[in-house]
């Protein structure tokens, strides 16, 4: 199917709130899709799954920004875009044929573990090329010409809630993460208010398998005395005045302060189990940082 | 009985000593001290002990370069950037010059290894261990305030032994001074300056190992070469963390490239390991490619690598690489791969290839099988699959 054989849509500018309450009604069939996809007993496709979610891109329409949930696959090697407020069904981007292709969203089955797989009936609808420009990915889908550009770094001082809004990809690998429970156990108990500011990058491939292990740890130890924030960093970070001023040499870096002061850092090995590293620094046995 | 020393004090009252009274004691003028002050001028070692030190020294020193030479010669292109990184390739290209720099260094080692320990041979050797000092002390001292990584190695063993600046420096300086010191000392006036059969042997060396250094790449020597090979673990192939210099690899200033993780539990303190970057490669089975996104070969592959990746109860297929996530998203949408590409630093990477792409098999983080190039992938899967895979969506309906 070409692009002039499409029916195009014109949308009128939408509110914010109108978008938001889309997104949310698309969400929710989504979440719905599982059960007629179960009783019908069609199976996953056996390459089209295992969509997680990602934020490394976001999705651009005219010039602006759009809400989006954006899915990839790597077994695919594909990209699977849902977004009420721009599309009518969710759009799968697949490199490998270099093309914009609507699938329907009662073939789109949400699994609990938050990730997204077509099922294996699904039809694919081309709509087009995809166009590569740059950091940038132009394509055309349900008449609307749209863009998936990169997201630029998370910057500054953060919570987790950001930190997982900006990377909804730490969620699913936070949610896998057992942190060592006497290590959680101890510290729980400690009596001091301790502040552990974890130094990282939203870009960071490696702060993408560790960060979600200290949220993980945040959302265990609520409650206790020890607070987490967490600090973006940009890509080329070795003249950021942060960096510089706390001699960040590598991220992710956690830096243990209590009254002000630091009192231990977690770095490199130390991120294998980090709740047992911090039970180290504030029951002071671990080395010098 | 011996007669009487001619240098025995005579008896005090003149008079011969009687011969029913014991001979008076000999008395002996002091034996000059078998060794004089260092500082001595003059100063001349005895000759064996001399030349025992001087040999010891000589054939320590070098053995050491001959290894070194081993080392650099077995991967040229290593020594060769390493040569241009230190700026060194201002008046040859850093290839030549790397080739010439083996000539010496290969001469100079088995000069000395045959205890030819004349000025033509220290001379040289010195300048040579001075000038290794000052490359490993300027980069001891641009880590130290900040200006270098740490981690990184001078490169005068090759990939064999990676070491920090600290390291380095402090190690040359105790391998390579003291016995250059020792022989000097011991060095032999009495032989002759050019000895024919030695010379012409050092002569022969000194042009063979730029001649091999010259084909070595071309020679399956990979295993040799690098500190990749069967047997060789996730967590031992590391980098970084020695010497407490410490630090991840991922360096703010160097790029936006990756960081330091964790993992590793045998890495050393520190130190960035191939399951630090990729944690899986530590249980099941992988096929592991290094390689530079932007090589042409691994865009032409990736049909192969996908099929490879599809295909059931197959090994899990990466492709680990220094560059940067832009290259990676570019390489992403161009060829579509289904495999993981993995960012790694350099200083991890650079030991484990003589030269790019190269990969090797894993199974529970222990390398099993290493390939010079891309894997050689089963026929069937060397192409596009047959199964509905992204680059053959024909099983699938379309509208």
């Amino acid at each position: 199917m070409n692009d002039s054989s499409l029916p195009t849509r014109r949308r009128a500018p939408a509110a914010p709130a109108w978008r938001a309450a889309a997104v949310a009604l698309l969400c929710g069939l989504v979440s719905l899709a599982p059960a007629p996809a179960a009783g019908q007993s069609v199976p996953a496709d056996h390459v089209l799954r295992d969509f997680e979610r990602t934020g490394d891109y976001r999705l651009v329409v005219n010039g602006k920004q759009v809400p989006a949930e954006i899915y990839l696959s790597q077994r695919a090697a594909a990209i699977l875009v849902i977004s009420s407020s721009a599309f009518l069904s969710p759009v799968l981007l697949t490199p490998g044929l270099g093309v914009a292709q609507t699938v329907n969203l009662m073939k789109v089955q949400k699994k609990p573990n938050g990730s997204i797989d077509l099922l294996s009936d699904a039809v694919l609808s081309t709509q087009g090329a995809l166009d590569i420009q740059d950091e940038e990915v132009h394509f055309k889908a349900d008449g609307i010409s749209a863009a998936l550009v990169t997201t630029p770094p998370l910057l500054g001082l953060r919570s987790a809630n950001e930190v997982t809004a900006h990377n909804p990809e730490y969620l699913p690998r936070a949610a896998s993460y057992t942190p060592n429970p006497q290590a959680v156990a101890a510290l729980k108990k400690e009596p001091r208010p301790v502040t552990v500011r974890v130094f990282y990058g939203s870009w960071c491939p490696h702060c993408r398998e560790i960060v979600p292990h200290v949220v993980k740890l945040e959302q265990q130890l609520r409650g206790s005395k020890i607070r987490f924030e967490y600090f973006g960093l940009p890509p080329r970070f070795g003249t950021e005045p942060q960096a510089v001023q706390n001699n960040i040499k590598a991220v992710p870096t956690a830096i243990v302060y209590f009254a002000g002061k630091e009192i231990g850092r977690i770095a490199d090995n130390a991120w294998t189990t980090p709740e047992a590293t911090l039970a180290a620094i504030l029951g002071g046995k671990a080395p010098p940082a | 009985m011996a007669p009487p020393d001619a240098s025995a004090t005579p008896h005090p009252g003149g008079t011969p000593a009687s011969p029913a009274r014991p001979p008076a004691p000999i008395l002996r003028a002091p034996r000059p001290l078998p060794l004089r002050p260092l500082s001595s001028p003059s100063y001349r070692p005895p000759r064996r002990l001399g030349r025992a030190i001087g040999t010891l020294g000589g054939c320590v020193l070098g053995g050491i370069l001959l290894v070194a030479v081993w080392g650099k010669a077995l991967d040229p292109a290593a020594f060769a950037e390493q040569i241009h990184a230190d700026g060194l390739d201002r008046m040859l290209p850093a290839g030549a010059l790397a080739l010439v720099a083996l000539a010496l260094e290969a001469g100079l080692g088995l000069a000395l290894l045959l205890a030819v320990r004349r000025l033509w041979v220290l001379v040289p050797a010195s300048l040579l261990v001075v000038f290794f000092l000052l490359l490993n002390g300027r980069a001891y001292w641009l880590a130290a305030h900040g200006q270098a990584s740490a981690a990184t190695s001078c490169g005068c063993f090759g990939n064999l032994v990676q070491r920090t600046p600290a390291e380095a420096f402090w190690q040359d300086l105790a391998l390579l001074a003291l016995p250059l010191a020792l022989a000097f000392v011991g060095r032999d006036r009495e032989q002759p300056r050019l000895p024919p059969v030695r010379t012409a042997l050092v002569a022969l060396f000194a042009i063979a190992v730029p001649v091999f250094a010259w084909r070595a790449p071309e020679l399956p020597l990979d295993d040799l070469a690098t500190r990749l090979a069967p047997g060789a673990t996730m967590s031992t192939l590391c980098a970084g963390g020695g010497g407490g210099s410490g630090g991840g690899v991922g360096r703010g200033s160097g790029g936006s490239g990756g960081a330091a993780g964790g993992s590793a539990a045998g890495a050393r303190a520190g130190a960035v390991c191939l399951d630090t970057v990729a944690p899986e490669l530590d249980h099941g089975n992988h096929l592991v490619v290094l390689d530079d996104i932007d090589d042409p070969a691994l865009a032409r592959a990736v049909a192969g690598l996908n099929a490879y990746a599809d295909a059931p109860g197959a090994a899990a297929v990466w492709v680990l690489t220094t560059s940067e996530a832009k290259r990676q998203r570019l390489f992403f949408w161009r060829w579509g791969p289904t495999f993981k590409i993995v960012e790694a630093p350099p200083e991890l990477l650079r030991p484990l290839y003589r030269r790019l792409p190269r990969s090797f098999a894993v199974q529970d983080g222990r390398v099993t099988l290493t390939f010079s190039g891309l894997p050689p992938l089963p026929r069937r899967t060397a192409g596009a699959s047959g199964g509905a895979t992204p680059g053959n969506p024909s099983a699938r309906p379309h509208a």
